[in-house]
Protein backbone atom coordinates (compact mmCIF):
# COMPACT_ATOMS: atom_id res chain seq x y z
CA UNK A 1 0.00 0.00 0.00
CA UNK A 2 1.15 3.45 -1.04
CA UNK A 3 2.17 5.77 1.64
CA UNK A 4 1.15 8.93 0.05
CA UNK A 5 -1.00 11.56 2.77
CA UNK A 6 -4.82 11.35 2.02
CA UNK A 7 -5.74 15.03 2.94
CA UNK A 8 -8.99 14.76 5.33
CA UNK A 9 -12.33 14.44 4.04
CA UNK A 10 -14.58 11.13 2.99
CA UNK A 11 -13.84 8.72 1.06
CA UNK A 12 -15.90 5.70 -1.21
CA UNK A 13 -15.31 2.48 1.29
CA UNK A 14 -12.73 0.50 -0.82
CA UNK A 15 -14.28 -1.82 -3.61
CA UNK A 16 -12.21 -4.67 -3.32
CA UNK A 17 -13.68 -7.68 -1.04
CA UNK A 18 -12.20 -8.22 1.62
CA UNK A 19 -8.73 -10.21 2.24
CA UNK A 20 -9.87 -11.57 5.53
CA UNK A 21 -12.56 -14.31 5.70
CA UNK A 22 -14.42 -15.37 9.54
CA UNK A 23 -13.40 -12.36 11.99
CA UNK A 24 -15.30 -14.15 14.98
CA UNK A 25 -14.70 -16.98 13.98
CA UNK A 26 -11.37 -17.24 15.72
CA UNK A 27 -10.53 -21.37 14.74
CA UNK A 28 -10.60 -20.70 11.14
CA UNK A 29 -7.96 -17.31 10.72
CA UNK A 30 -4.58 -17.09 11.90
CA UNK A 31 -4.58 -13.91 13.64
CA UNK A 32 -1.29 -12.76 15.20
CA UNK A 33 -1.74 -10.34 17.53
CA UNK A 34 -0.01 -7.72 19.09
CA UNK A 35 0.82 -10.09 22.79
CA UNK A 36 2.29 -12.69 20.18
CA UNK A 37 4.91 -10.43 18.69
CA UNK A 38 5.75 -9.21 21.93
CA UNK A 39 6.39 -12.60 23.48
CA UNK A 40 7.95 -13.71 20.25
CA UNK A 41 10.28 -10.71 20.27
CA UNK A 42 11.00 -11.56 24.01
CA UNK A 43 11.86 -15.17 23.43
CA UNK A 44 14.31 -14.17 20.44
CA UNK A 45 16.26 -11.53 22.72
CA UNK A 46 16.43 -13.10 25.75
CA UNK A 47 14.74 -16.88 25.24
CA UNK A 48 18.32 -18.48 24.98
CA UNK A 49 20.03 -16.89 27.96
CA UNK A 50 17.11 -17.66 30.15
CA UNK A 51 17.29 -21.05 28.85
CA UNK A 52 21.34 -21.25 29.65
CA UNK A 53 20.75 -19.61 33.41
CA UNK A 54 17.95 -22.03 34.38
CA UNK A 55 19.40 -25.40 33.20
CA UNK A 56 21.87 -24.84 35.35
CA UNK A 57 19.91 -24.01 38.38
CA UNK A 58 18.14 -27.33 37.49
CA UNK A 59 21.37 -29.14 37.24
CA UNK A 60 21.02 -29.97 33.16
CA UNK A 61 17.36 -31.45 33.84
CA UNK A 62 16.71 -30.11 30.02
CA UNK A 63 12.77 -30.66 30.43
CA UNK A 64 12.58 -29.22 33.61
CA UNK A 65 14.36 -25.83 32.57
CA UNK A 66 12.42 -25.62 28.98
CA UNK A 67 8.64 -25.75 31.28
CA UNK A 68 11.04 -23.39 33.70
CA UNK A 69 11.20 -21.09 30.47
CA UNK A 70 7.76 -21.20 29.31
CA UNK A 71 6.43 -20.25 32.85
CA UNK A 72 8.62 -17.32 32.59
CA UNK A 73 7.25 -15.93 30.09
CA UNK A 74 4.12 -16.84 30.27
CA UNK A 75 4.09 -14.88 33.31
CA UNK A 76 5.94 -11.95 31.57
CA UNK A 77 2.66 -12.28 29.26
CA UNK A 78 -0.03 -11.90 32.07
CA UNK A 79 2.05 -9.32 33.66
CA UNK A 80 3.54 -6.87 31.02
CA UNK A 81 3.35 -4.08 33.60
CA UNK A 82 5.69 -5.77 36.04
CA UNK A 83 7.80 -5.94 33.01
CA UNK A 84 7.06 -2.67 32.15
CA UNK A 85 8.28 -0.33 34.86
CA UNK A 86 10.41 -2.80 37.12
CA UNK A 87 14.16 -0.65 37.11
CA UNK A 88 16.84 -3.24 36.16
CA UNK A 89 16.96 -4.68 33.04
CA UNK A 90 14.41 -6.77 31.40
CA UNK A 91 16.78 -9.80 31.30
CA UNK A 92 17.32 -9.61 35.07
CA UNK A 93 13.39 -9.77 35.69
CA UNK A 94 13.01 -12.99 33.94
CA UNK A 95 15.97 -14.36 35.27
CA UNK A 96 14.65 -13.27 38.73
CA UNK A 97 11.10 -14.68 37.54
CA UNK A 98 12.43 -18.40 36.89
CA UNK A 99 14.69 -18.38 39.82
CA UNK A 100 11.57 -17.92 42.07
CA UNK A 101 9.60 -20.58 39.46
CA UNK A 102 12.51 -23.29 40.49
CA UNK A 103 12.94 -21.90 44.16
CA UNK A 104 9.49 -22.91 44.98
CA UNK A 105 9.59 -26.07 43.35
CA UNK A 106 12.18 -26.78 45.46
CA UNK A 107 10.70 -25.67 48.42
CA UNK A 108 7.00 -27.01 47.65
CA UNK A 109 9.13 -30.83 47.01
CA UNK A 110 10.92 -30.48 50.74
CA UNK A 111 7.83 -30.37 52.60
CA UNK A 112 7.14 -33.36 51.75
CA UNK A 113 8.31 -36.63 53.39
CA UNK A 114 11.85 -36.96 52.62
CA UNK A 115 12.70 -39.66 50.60
CA UNK A 116 15.42 -41.71 51.45
CA UNK A 117 18.79 -40.72 50.56
CA UNK A 118 17.79 -37.39 49.78
CA UNK A 119 18.04 -35.20 52.51
CA UNK A 120 19.46 -32.21 50.93
CA UNK A 121 18.65 -28.75 52.24
CA UNK A 122 17.71 -25.47 51.01
CA UNK A 123 19.71 -23.05 51.66
CA UNK A 124 17.99 -19.75 51.23
CA UNK A 125 20.58 -17.00 50.28
CA UNK A 126 20.05 -13.23 51.65
CA UNK A 127 17.76 -11.51 49.26
CA UNK A 128 20.19 -8.90 48.03
CA UNK A 129 23.22 -11.29 47.53
CA UNK A 130 20.43 -13.40 45.53
CA UNK A 131 20.16 -10.08 43.40
CA UNK A 132 23.90 -9.56 43.01
CA UNK A 133 23.88 -12.80 41.81
CA UNK A 134 20.86 -12.68 39.25
CA UNK A 135 22.40 -9.47 37.92
CA UNK A 136 25.78 -11.00 37.63
CA UNK A 137 24.16 -14.02 35.62
CA UNK A 138 22.16 -11.25 33.60
CA UNK A 139 25.49 -9.69 32.97
CA UNK A 140 27.00 -12.69 31.60
CA UNK A 141 24.62 -13.99 29.23
CA UNK A 142 24.53 -10.60 27.68
CA UNK A 143 28.15 -10.79 27.25
CA UNK A 144 27.72 -14.28 25.77
CA UNK A 145 25.14 -12.83 23.71
CA UNK A 146 27.63 -10.04 22.42
CA UNK A 147 30.68 -12.99 21.99
CA UNK A 148 27.90 -14.67 19.37
CA UNK A 149 28.02 -11.54 17.74
CA UNK A 150 31.52 -11.62 16.72
CA UNK A 151 32.52 -13.56 14.20
CA UNK A 152 34.05 -16.92 14.35
CA UNK A 153 37.46 -15.80 13.66
CA UNK A 154 37.41 -13.12 16.65
CA UNK A 155 35.36 -15.20 18.92
CA UNK A 156 37.79 -18.51 18.83
CA UNK A 157 40.68 -15.91 19.78
CA UNK A 158 38.99 -15.00 22.28
CA UNK A 159 38.18 -18.18 23.94
CA UNK A 160 42.03 -19.75 23.13
CA UNK A 161 43.34 -16.29 24.78
CA UNK A 162 40.59 -15.62 27.72
CA UNK A 163 38.69 -18.49 28.28
CA UNK A 164 41.29 -21.14 27.60
CA UNK A 165 44.35 -18.71 28.86
CA UNK A 166 46.50 -20.00 26.52
CA UNK A 167 49.47 -17.70 25.32
CA UNK A 168 49.50 -16.19 22.08
CA UNK A 169 51.97 -18.90 21.08
CA UNK A 170 49.59 -21.47 22.10
CA UNK A 171 46.49 -19.77 20.96
CA UNK A 172 48.52 -19.73 17.42
CA UNK A 173 49.48 -23.18 17.81
CA UNK A 174 45.99 -24.60 18.63
CA UNK A 175 44.69 -21.97 15.54
CA UNK A 176 47.30 -22.80 13.32
CA UNK A 177 47.25 -19.47 12.62
CA UNK A 178 50.48 -17.23 12.77
CA UNK A 179 51.05 -15.00 16.12
CA UNK A 180 51.12 -12.02 14.15
CA UNK A 181 47.64 -13.00 13.35
CA UNK A 182 46.37 -14.54 16.85
CA UNK A 183 47.67 -10.55 18.16
CA UNK A 184 45.93 -8.64 15.85
CA UNK A 185 42.41 -10.90 16.27
CA UNK A 186 42.91 -10.24 19.61
CA UNK A 187 43.00 -6.38 19.01
CA UNK A 188 39.96 -6.43 16.55
CA UNK A 189 37.73 -9.01 18.33
CA UNK A 190 37.78 -6.75 21.46
CA UNK A 191 37.07 -3.70 19.32
CA UNK A 192 34.37 -5.54 17.97
CA UNK A 193 33.03 -6.58 21.41
CA UNK A 194 32.96 -3.21 22.77
CA UNK A 195 30.87 -2.08 19.70
CA UNK A 196 28.04 -4.58 20.47
CA UNK A 197 28.21 -4.36 23.88
CA UNK A 198 27.87 -0.82 24.05
CA UNK A 199 24.85 -0.93 21.36
CA UNK A 200 23.18 -2.95 24.13
CA UNK A 201 23.98 -0.46 26.56
CA UNK A 202 26.40 -2.41 28.47
CA UNK A 203 29.16 -0.15 29.66
CA UNK A 204 32.98 -1.16 28.77
CA UNK A 205 33.66 -0.22 31.93
CA UNK A 206 33.17 -3.41 33.84
CA UNK A 207 30.10 -1.79 35.52
CA UNK A 208 26.80 -1.47 34.51
CA UNK A 209 26.52 2.57 35.06
CA UNK A 210 23.08 3.14 34.65
CA UNK A 211 20.51 0.10 35.47
CA UNK A 212 18.05 1.04 33.01
CA UNK A 213 15.90 -1.22 30.76
CA UNK B 1 60.00 6.92 22.34
CA UNK B 2 60.24 9.20 19.29
CA UNK B 3 60.54 6.81 15.80
CA UNK B 4 59.12 3.36 18.06
CA UNK B 5 56.42 2.06 16.19
CA UNK B 6 52.60 2.00 18.27
CA UNK B 7 52.40 -1.64 19.49
CA UNK B 8 48.94 -0.85 18.95
CA UNK B 9 47.82 -4.47 17.63
CA UNK B 10 49.45 -5.64 20.45
CA UNK B 11 47.06 -4.29 23.36
CA UNK B 12 44.15 -7.04 22.95
CA UNK B 13 46.79 -9.68 23.51
CA UNK B 14 48.32 -7.20 26.18
CA UNK B 15 44.56 -6.75 27.91
CA UNK B 16 44.39 -10.26 27.82
CA UNK B 17 47.00 -11.52 29.30
CA UNK B 18 48.23 -13.73 26.29
CA UNK B 19 51.58 -11.79 26.09
CA UNK B 20 55.33 -13.17 26.93
CA UNK B 21 56.25 -11.39 30.03
CA UNK B 22 59.25 -9.66 27.98
CA UNK B 23 56.41 -8.51 25.21
CA UNK B 24 54.18 -7.40 28.00
CA UNK B 25 56.69 -5.19 29.45
CA UNK B 26 57.66 -3.50 26.31
CA UNK B 27 53.95 -2.68 25.85
CA UNK B 28 53.99 -1.32 29.32
CA UNK B 29 57.03 0.57 29.15
CA UNK B 30 55.52 2.03 25.78
CA UNK B 31 52.10 3.13 27.55
CA UNK B 32 53.61 4.67 30.03
CA UNK B 33 55.25 7.67 27.30
CA UNK B 34 52.24 6.93 25.16
CA UNK B 35 48.80 9.11 25.45
CA UNK B 36 47.11 7.96 22.33
CA UNK B 37 48.19 4.31 22.79
CA UNK B 38 47.34 4.73 26.51
CA UNK B 39 43.27 5.46 25.74
CA UNK B 40 43.20 2.52 23.74
CA UNK B 41 44.43 0.22 26.48
CA UNK B 42 41.63 2.16 28.53
CA UNK B 43 38.57 1.56 25.85
CA UNK B 44 39.73 -2.39 26.10
CA UNK B 45 40.81 -2.84 29.99
CA UNK B 46 37.79 -3.54 31.00
CA UNK B 47 36.68 -6.05 28.84
CA UNK B 48 38.16 -8.95 30.76
CA UNK B 49 35.94 -8.07 33.74
CA UNK B 50 33.34 -8.60 31.34
CA UNK B 51 33.91 -11.63 29.95
CA UNK B 52 34.86 -13.10 33.39
CA UNK B 53 30.97 -12.81 34.02
CA UNK B 54 30.27 -15.12 31.21
CA UNK B 55 29.33 -18.83 32.37
CA UNK B 56 31.44 -21.63 31.25
CA UNK B 57 28.68 -23.35 29.06
CA UNK B 58 27.64 -20.09 27.06
CA UNK B 59 31.19 -20.25 25.09
CA UNK B 60 31.60 -23.68 25.13
CA UNK B 61 28.30 -25.72 24.14
CA UNK B 62 25.76 -23.10 24.52
CA UNK B 63 22.79 -24.99 25.02
CA UNK B 64 19.62 -24.00 23.47
CA UNK B 65 16.16 -24.94 23.97
CA UNK B 66 13.70 -27.32 21.84
CA UNK B 67 12.53 -25.47 18.72
CA UNK B 68 9.03 -26.50 19.83
CA UNK B 69 9.19 -24.52 23.24
CA UNK B 70 7.82 -21.32 21.31
CA UNK B 71 5.12 -22.43 19.71
CA UNK B 72 4.08 -24.77 22.95
CA UNK B 73 4.37 -21.04 24.43
CA UNK B 74 1.82 -19.58 22.13
CA UNK B 75 -0.31 -22.40 21.97
CA UNK B 76 -0.55 -21.71 25.82
CA UNK B 77 -1.15 -18.46 25.39
CA UNK B 78 -4.16 -18.22 23.20
CA UNK B 79 -5.64 -20.71 25.10
CA UNK B 80 -5.18 -18.52 28.17
CA UNK B 81 -6.79 -15.82 26.20
CA UNK B 82 -9.51 -18.05 24.88
CA UNK B 83 -10.63 -18.68 28.67
CA UNK B 84 -10.22 -15.06 30.24
CA UNK B 85 -12.85 -12.85 27.95
CA UNK B 86 -12.85 -10.44 30.70
CA UNK B 87 -9.77 -9.14 29.37
CA UNK B 88 -9.97 -5.75 27.79
CA UNK B 89 -7.30 -5.93 25.21
CA UNK B 90 -6.94 -2.05 24.92
CA UNK B 91 -6.03 -2.02 28.47
CA UNK B 92 -3.19 -4.68 27.92
CA UNK B 93 -2.40 -3.28 25.12
CA UNK B 94 -0.65 0.36 26.52
CA UNK B 95 1.02 -1.70 28.76
CA UNK B 96 2.40 -3.78 26.08
CA UNK B 97 3.06 -1.23 24.45
CA UNK B 98 5.87 -0.08 26.74
CA UNK B 99 7.36 -3.82 27.26
CA UNK B 100 7.47 -3.59 23.46
CA UNK B 101 9.33 -0.21 23.32
CA UNK B 102 11.97 -1.60 25.60
CA UNK B 103 12.62 -5.00 23.93
CA UNK B 104 12.48 -2.98 20.64
CA UNK B 105 15.28 -0.89 21.90
CA UNK B 106 17.52 -3.92 22.69
CA UNK B 107 16.51 -5.28 19.20
CA UNK B 108 17.37 -1.77 18.18
CA UNK B 109 15.66 -2.38 14.32
CA UNK B 110 16.60 1.31 13.48
CA UNK B 111 20.24 2.56 14.34
CA UNK B 112 19.87 3.52 18.07
CA UNK B 113 22.35 5.68 19.34
CA UNK B 114 23.70 4.91 23.63
CA UNK B 115 22.49 8.07 24.01
CA UNK B 116 18.96 7.06 23.07
CA UNK B 117 16.51 6.42 26.00
CA UNK B 118 14.84 3.18 26.18
CA UNK B 119 12.24 4.70 28.35
CA UNK B 120 10.57 7.21 26.13
CA UNK B 121 7.16 6.81 26.06
CA UNK B 122 6.37 5.23 22.72
CA UNK B 123 4.44 7.71 21.51
CA UNK B 124 7.81 9.46 20.73
CA UNK B 125 7.76 9.76 16.95
CA UNK B 126 10.67 8.77 14.38
CA UNK B 127 11.44 10.43 11.33
CA UNK B 128 9.46 8.96 9.33
CA UNK B 129 6.12 11.23 8.54
CA UNK B 130 2.60 10.01 9.57
CA UNK B 131 -0.04 9.49 7.27
CA UNK B 132 -4.04 9.47 7.10
CA UNK B 133 -6.60 7.41 5.54
CA UNK B 134 -10.30 7.98 5.63
CA UNK B 135 -13.21 5.75 5.03
CA UNK B 136 -16.53 5.95 4.81
CA UNK B 137 -20.12 3.55 5.40
CA UNK B 138 -22.82 5.34 3.52
CA UNK B 139 -24.94 2.38 4.59
CA UNK B 140 -24.81 2.73 8.00
CA UNK B 141 -23.56 6.67 8.30
CA UNK B 142 -20.30 5.93 9.57
CA UNK B 143 -17.21 7.31 8.90
CA UNK B 144 -13.92 8.84 9.89
CA UNK B 145 -10.42 8.77 9.84
CA UNK B 146 -7.31 7.13 10.78
CA UNK B 147 -3.86 8.72 11.45
CA UNK B 148 -0.59 6.00 11.03
CA UNK B 149 1.99 7.23 13.58
CA UNK B 150 5.23 5.58 13.42
CA UNK B 151 6.72 4.69 16.58
CA UNK B 152 9.98 3.36 17.80
CA UNK B 153 8.10 -0.25 17.78
CA UNK B 154 5.73 -0.16 15.28
CA UNK B 155 2.12 2.09 14.83
CA UNK B 156 0.37 3.78 16.63
CA UNK B 157 -3.72 4.07 14.88
CA UNK B 158 -5.62 6.95 16.14
CA UNK B 159 -8.64 7.01 14.88
CA UNK B 160 -11.60 9.72 14.39
CA UNK B 161 -14.90 8.31 13.79
CA UNK B 162 -18.76 8.84 14.02
CA UNK B 163 -21.76 7.28 13.54
CA UNK B 164 -21.11 4.12 15.19
CA UNK B 165 -24.47 2.98 17.07
CA UNK B 166 -24.12 3.39 21.09
CA UNK B 167 -23.34 0.17 22.80
CA UNK B 168 -21.17 -1.50 20.07
CA UNK B 169 -18.34 -3.29 20.94
CA UNK B 170 -15.60 -1.92 18.28
CA UNK B 171 -11.93 -3.53 17.45
CA UNK B 172 -9.51 -2.21 14.90
CA UNK B 173 -8.00 -5.33 12.72
CA UNK B 174 -4.99 -4.29 10.30
CA UNK B 175 -4.37 -6.81 7.76
CA UNK B 176 -0.45 -6.98 6.32
CA UNK B 177 0.80 -7.10 3.51
CA UNK B 178 1.31 -10.89 3.54
CA UNK B 179 -2.54 -11.19 4.68
CA UNK B 180 -2.49 -11.51 8.62
CA UNK B 181 -4.21 -9.87 10.59
CA UNK B 182 -3.27 -8.27 13.78
CA UNK B 183 -5.62 -7.04 16.70
CA UNK B 184 -5.06 -3.63 17.46
CA UNK B 185 -7.36 -3.10 20.40
CA UNK B 186 -10.83 -2.75 21.44
CA UNK B 187 -13.53 -0.36 22.92
CA UNK B 188 -16.67 0.37 23.79
CA UNK B 189 -19.02 3.04 22.21
CA UNK B 190 -21.09 4.66 25.06
CA UNK B 191 -21.65 8.27 23.72
CA UNK B 192 -23.76 9.06 20.58
CA UNK B 193 -20.68 11.91 19.49
CA UNK B 194 -18.02 11.79 17.25
CA UNK B 195 -15.31 9.34 19.34
CA UNK B 196 -11.33 9.31 19.62
CA UNK B 197 -9.38 6.25 20.11
CA UNK B 198 -5.87 5.13 20.07
CA UNK B 199 -4.58 1.78 19.20
CA UNK B 200 -1.45 0.19 18.32
CA UNK B 201 0.05 -2.48 16.35
CA UNK B 202 3.55 -4.56 15.87
CA UNK B 203 3.57 -3.22 12.50
CA UNK B 204 6.12 -0.67 10.73
CA UNK B 205 3.53 1.85 8.78
CA UNK B 206 4.74 0.08 5.02
CA UNK B 207 3.66 -2.72 6.32
CA UNK B 208 0.08 -1.75 6.93
CA UNK B 209 -2.27 -3.22 3.67
CA UNK B 210 -5.98 -2.12 5.48
CA UNK B 211 -7.21 -1.23 8.62
CA UNK B 212 -10.83 -2.01 9.78
CA UNK B 213 -12.97 -1.20 12.34
CA UNK B 214 -15.20 -4.37 12.87
CA UNK B 215 -17.71 -5.34 15.92
CA UNK B 216 -17.00 -7.83 18.09
CA UNK B 217 -19.83 -10.06 16.54
CA UNK B 218 -17.92 -9.94 13.37
CA UNK B 219 -19.35 -7.19 11.14
CA UNK B 220 -17.13 -4.83 9.69
CA UNK B 221 -18.54 -1.46 10.08
CA UNK B 222 -16.18 0.75 8.13
CA UNK B 223 -12.37 0.17 6.66
CA UNK B 224 -10.00 2.62 6.09
CA UNK B 225 -8.12 2.70 2.83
Amino acid sequence: MSDQSVAPGRSEPSPQAPRYAGVGHAGSVIEATADDEVVRQLYTVHGGALFGFVLRLVDGDRQRAEDVVQETLLRAWRHPEALAEQRGSTRSWLFTVARNLVVDAVRARAARPPEVGDAALVAVPAEESVELEIERAALGWEVADALAQLTDHHREVLVQTYFLGRSVTEAAEALQVPSGTVKSRAYYALRQLRLVLEERGIAGSGFREEVGP
Amino acid sequence: MSGKSHPREALGAYVLGALTPEEAAQVHGHLAGCAECRAEHDRMAGLPTLLAAVPTEAWTNRPEPSRLLLDSLLTKMRAERARSRNRSLATIWGALAAAAAVIAAVVAWGATSAGDDPTAAPAAATTAASWQLSGSNEQRGISGEVTIVPVRWGSKLDVDLEGIPVGSRCRLVVTDEAGRQWNAGSWNVNYDEELYWSGAVALRSDQIARIDVVTTQGSRLLSFA
